[in-house]
């Protein structure tokens, strides 16, 4: 079959396939990695806001 | 009341990029790690980004900027990891979600990086076409090109041309997804 025969509607098949795997990775949790991630993320924010050390007078 | 912080956003996308960083990386540990690159990038540069605009655009180039530059440190650990993986899924029990599964990994895996990567963004991710070239900084006629010679190759190399659908939901695949730690690609 030469190559320009596929159809929009195979292209549209290959792209609910990619969706459905795509929609499996979506539904996992997020690991513990990320959670601490987080919230070191937030902890850096925190001090951030207070600022550095010494400021108070 | 503690201030609203625009930066939590970024968590609600991180499924997402661990979605797109797996199906780009192939492995779970490395698009981990790519993610968390990412994650701290967008963190501490977010004043970066324009009020207004995409923000999952926004933290989906960063994200594959941070994959190019893994690929670039990485490319021998990575192509030997994608033949761990390859060899951990061909030695699961057969049954059709898995061997369906399996065709789809070896099918992108196939694929030249940025013709995954267009069709990633644009069939898997929901993107435009416009905001995908936006991402990857080539011109529009690229990314259609791109994704559609994936699309041919893909349809081609799964047989979808013959009317077989490709099924990745059923029970048993998810299972070996969990167990080996490589949810799909």
């Amino acid at each position: 079959m030469p190559r320009e025969d596929s159809s929009p509607h195979t292209f549209e098949e290959v792209d609910e396939s990619l969706r459905r795997a795509y929609t499996l990775l979506l539904n996992d949790e997020l690991p513990e990695q990320f959670v601490t991630l987080i919230e070191e993320l937030r902890a850096i924010t925190s001090l951030e806001a207070v600022g550095p050390a010494g400021d108070d007078p | 009341m503690a201030n609203y912080d625009p930066r939590e956003e970024i968590i609600g996308h991180m499924k997402a990029m661990r979605a797109f960083a797996l199906s780009l990386t192939h492995n779970q540990a490395l698009a981990d790690d790519i993610v968390q690159d990412a994650v701290i990038k967008a963190w501490v540069n977010f004043d970066k980004f324009q009020d207004g605009t995409n923000l999952r655009a926004w933290l989906f180039t960063i994200l594959r900027n941070c994959f190019y530059s893994h690929r670039r440190k990485l490319k021998n650990e990575v192509e030997d990891v994608d033949g761990l993986i390859a060899n951990a899924l061909a030695t699961k029990p057969a049954h059709d979600g898995r061997l369906q599964l399996q065709d789809l990994f070896a099918a992108l895996r196939l694929l030249p990086a940025e013709q995954r990567e267009a069709l990633l963004l644009v069939g898997a991710a929901g993107f435009s076409y416009e905001e995908t070239a936006k991402m990857c900084k080539v011109p529009l006629g690229t990314v259609k090109s791109r994704a559609n010679r994936a699309r041919r190759h893909l349809s081609e190399t799964l047989g979808l041309d013959n009317g077989d659908p490709v099924e990745l939901t059923d029970k048993p695949t998810q299972a070996v997804l969990s167990r080996i730690g490589v949810h799909a690609f």
